[in-house]
């Protein structure tokens, strides 16, 4: 109470003597100084307060015009010097001069040159894209060596700097890891050297592998599950056919509320964005040299955790699809091949009886017709998950033209077309016939001439096997 | 290829058009995705609630931190301004003279140097303004204030730092992923929609005639045009697709911990691969290797340009040169573009990006198409079982 009185008084004094300044007085005087004093603080800090306001303004509105610039300029941007040659290189390899490659190819290479002498970072967008320039040049103007060069280069570049720590961030990495990669493809198509092209697959496919497994707990545990299985087996477990599984089916493929085929938003598949497209073509291309290497046990391999990546990768379901009907030719492939095994020892025992007899030869061509059973019927069953789907699937039964995605089709040609070799290696000739006459007018739809062409060849054995049987069956009467 | 023009409006772009149509009998959807939807996720904003955007969203994460930021400031300022008004100056009885004028005594008094003018008598007063006005009050607001600034503030920080210093981020990269699912997913959905052809005219751009609306090619890239313009729409923008739900905040603490035990691991793997690199056999190039193929060529850039300047134009590939039509993606500039350096660099090199180009060239199909054969020629050829055909995708 006392203080507040005080404070009263003090405001009652504060007011006085500005309402009798004639009656003035030393002692006014002095209290009036320090109220001038106190209204000069005030204003002081009145100044200061609105010098603050300023700044701050001034802050907020270059930081939003930082943000603006940040995020609407365009980043895509070469040194004067560069941009000047490039100018001229796009000039000379557009209408303007009817495409002349010759001339632009000089343009790009002076333009490189320009960006070497300002140090350029050679693994920047800017520096590639010039360099990916030049190759494109080399190869319209038919100089595929060169381009390859060209290719080469940049692949062991980017190797380079994706495996020396801390020259790449982190958030640059899978970037970079897809160019790569499709650097890696390209290279391999022009590519001759098989054994360069496969060491460098190898070398290429395990870097994105270890970028997709720092992101993704779920590639960890699957590793985790498969050395599991390989204890097994090497604990004398056999490999049935039981354990196979496809993975064709609604619950990997999933189906909006028109019953297409669409991706799943809730499957987190971030950890293979955004090089998953190369990734998979990469990993077939492996598969392919393996095949023509004649290593089928490990294109079969290859194929089989990629289909099983694909669908944890969330692939678009055409791919899905089309793998695993790959996935099937490969095992029937396989499968033919322990026949040829088989065939070959029974050769043996033809010329020498007593083979026949030894423990080994028994043992082996028991292992051989089982291994030849299994990856039969696990063919049978990737092709018959494929059909089944599709047939399941009105949208996919009734409109099946109306694809957006021609795997889609394919694959379901594709499988087709694998029930009809299977059934034919069976002799199980009518069906066989049906499949293969339903995989050719499918083929026909999609123009996969390559399906259409192996399938009428098929078609033909068919017939005249039939014939043949026909000739052989005793006639009736 | 065709281009697509609208019927009547030239000018207007389509996304409106197809906004307009959704949302008239869009009513019961648009429940259905309030229904599904769920916060998206982040360190620092959680005070905005609903409002947080999807993380791949930037732009509208740094917008929200701003105003947080500036709020926070707002009221630390506050504080500032509150303890200036309540800091009484505290002086001794014996320098105000007007008080002091019969006395001698000393004692301290304090003063409130801005506020005097303002502040009503307090006998007016009732207790509850009393109690507004008291100083505890004024206390209990500054501290108030210091506590949400401070909060605010140390929120706004972590969100920040969130984005600038992590490198990694599991949200973030769901939020992208799956915006680009989406817009897959919109584009099958808008393609099997079809074209209403009452509604949407599609016309050739070379010739001006109205084509048939089930081409599939019309059809791709009406769907595709549709499924840009949801992308536009700016509530997904702001906030990503609508229904997918963002990991929890567990698995994202996971996720990190994981990464970074891997990423460590791969690191020193690499670290020490780089050691001792002369000791095991080669997985990958060498580095002769390298700097062979680099002096290659270096050496075939100077024997193009020579080449290049001293054949004539066109006679390295001529069949290219010259040729009437426009070469597969081939550069074509406007006609009205009369001068090399009025070339938009940006916009053409980005027109006809080199690694679109390239991502364009290796997309590629692999099929395998195996045939019956007959063990026993198997045995004698062993070869061409198979055909891998390597088939490029046409768009």
């Amino acid at each position: 109470m006392i203080k507040n009185g005080l404070k009263l008084a003090t405001r009652l004094g504060l007011r006085v003597p500005q309402r009798s300044f004639h009656r003035s007085s030393i002692l006014t005087n002095n209290l009036k100084s320090t109220i001038e004093k106190q209204h000069e603080q005030y204003h002081r800090k009145m100044k200061n307060l609105k010098i603050e306001r300023w700044v701050f303004s001034v802050v907020g509105i270059s930081a939003l015009g930082y943000g603006v610039w940040y995020f609407y300029w365009p980043h895509h941007t070469f040194p004067v010097s560069v941009a000047k040659i490039l100018r001229k290189g796009l000039w000379a390899e557009s209408n303007k001069e009817s495409f002349n490659y010759q001339k632009a190819v000089e343009f790009y290479i002076n333009a490189l040159e320009e960006c070497d002498k300002v140090h350029m970072n050679p693994i920047s967008d800017e520096y590639t894209g010039i360099e990916l320039k030049v190759a494109e040049m080399y190869e319209k103007l038919n100089m595929f060596e060169e381009a390859n060069g060209i290719y080469l280069e940049l692949l062991y570049r980017f190797y380079d700097a994706l495996n020396s720590p801390g020259k790449v961030s982190v958030e640059q990495r899978p970037d970079m890891i897809r160019r790569d990669l499709r650097v890696l493809i390209k290279s391999l198509e022009i590519n001759k050297d098989l054994n360069v092209g496969k060491r460098n697959l190898l070398a290429h496919l395990l870097l994105a592998q270890e970028e997709i497994l720092s992101r993704s707990p779920e590639l960890k545990e699957f590793f985790e599950r498969r050395k599991e299985k390989a204890k097994n087996i090497f604990q004398g477990k056999a490999l049935a056919s039981t354990d196979f599984k496809t993975f064709i089916d609604e619950e990997n493929i999933k189906l909006n509320d028109g019953g297409y085929m669409i991706l799943d938003l809730q499957k987190n598949s971030s950890a293979w964005e955004p090089f998953k497209e190369e990734f998979f073509t990469a990993r077939d291309l492996y598969t392919a040299y393996c095949l023509s290497a004649k290593d089928i046990t490990a294109a079969l391999s290859c194929k089989m955790t990629t289909v099983e990546w694909m669908v944890m990768a969330d692939m678009p379901p055409g791919q899905i699809l089309l793998s695993q009907a790959n996935l099937g030719s490969l095992l029937y492939l396989q499968g033919e091949k322990f026949e040829a095994d088989i065939y070959q020892l029974e050769q043996r025992c033809g010329e020498d009886p007593s083979l026949k007899k030894t423990d080994v030869i028994i043992k082996s061509l028991r292992h051989l017709h089982r291994n030849r059973d299994t990856c039969l019927d696990m063919s049978h069953q990737c092709y018959n998950s494929v059909v089944q789907f599709a047939k399941r699937n009105s949208k996919l039964r009734f409109n099946i033209k109306d694809q957006l995605d021609p795997s889609v089709l394919q694959a379901i040609a594709l499988s087709t077309y694998g029930m009809g070799v299977l059934n034919l290696h069976q002799g199980v000739l009518v069906k066989a016939e049906k499949l293969l006459k339903d995989s050719i007018s499918l083929a026909r739809e999609t123009d996969f001439t390559e399906l259409l062409k192996e399938a009428e060849n098929e078609l033909q054995k068919t017939s005249i096997l039939k014939t043949k049987k026909q000739a052989e069956q005793p006639q009736p009467n | 290829m065709a281009l697509y023009t609208p019927p009547d409006k030239p000018s207007s772009p389509r996304s409106q058009r197809y906004e307009a149509e959704e949302n008239k009998g869009g009513n019961n959807r648009e429940q259905d995705d309030i229904k599904k939807f769920y916060v998206r996720p982040s360190l620092g904003l959680r005070l905005w609630g609903p409002l947080v955007p999807a993380s791949d969203n930037k732009m509208g994460l740094w917008t929200l931190i701003g105003i947080q930021t500036a709020i926070g400031a707002l009221c630390l300022h506050r504080v500032r301004v509150l303890r200036a008004s309540t800091k009484f100056v505290s002086k001794d009885i014996a320098n105000i003279p007007s008080l002091n004028i019969f006395s001698k005594t000393h004692g301290s008094m304090v003063l409130n140097p801005i506020n005097n003018s303002l502040k009503k008598p307090s006998s007016s007063n009732s207790k509850l303004t009393q109690f507004f006005n008291s100083p505890r009050w004024s206390t209990f607001k500054s501290v108030a204030y210091l506590l949400t600034g401070t909060l605010l503030l140390s929120q706004s920080l972590l969100e920040a730092s969130r984005l600038k210093i992590l490198k990694y981020d599991p949200w973030y990269e769901e939020a992208r992923s799956v915006r680009d699912k989406k817009f897959f997913n919109d584009i099958i959905q808008f393609y099997h929609e079809g074209i209403d052809p009452a509604k949407v005219k599609v016309k050739d751009a070379a010739s001006g005639n109205v084509m048939s609306t089930n081409i599939p090619e019309v059809k791709q890239s009406v769907a595709l045009v549709r499924a840009q313009a949801e992308a536009e729409n700016p509530i997904i923008k702001w906030f990503g697709p609508i229904e997918y739900k963002p990991m929890s905040f567990t698995e994202y603490l996971d996720r990190m911990e994981y990464h970074f035990d891997i990423y460590d691991f791969l690191q020193n793997k690499r670290t020490l691969k780089e050691n001792q690199q002369q000791l095991n056999t080669p997985i990958a190039h060498t580095e002769g290797e390298l700097d062979s193929i680099v002096r290659h060529n270096r050496e075939v850039r100077e024997k193009t340009k020579d080449l290049v300047k001293n054949t004539p134009a066109g006679s390295i590939a001529p069949s290219e040169v010259g040729s009437p039509g426009i070469p597969l993606r081939g550069i074509v500039l406007d006609t009205d573009q009369q001068d090399v350096d009025t070339i938009d660099l940006n916009e053409i090199w980005s027109l006809y990006d080199p690694w679109m180009n390239l991502a364009l060239d290796t997309s590629l199909s692999i099929k395998f198409l195996p045939t019956v054969m007959a063990p026993e020629n198997q045995v004698k050829q062993n070869q061409n079982d198979s055909q891998d055909d390597h088939e490029t995708k046409t768009e």
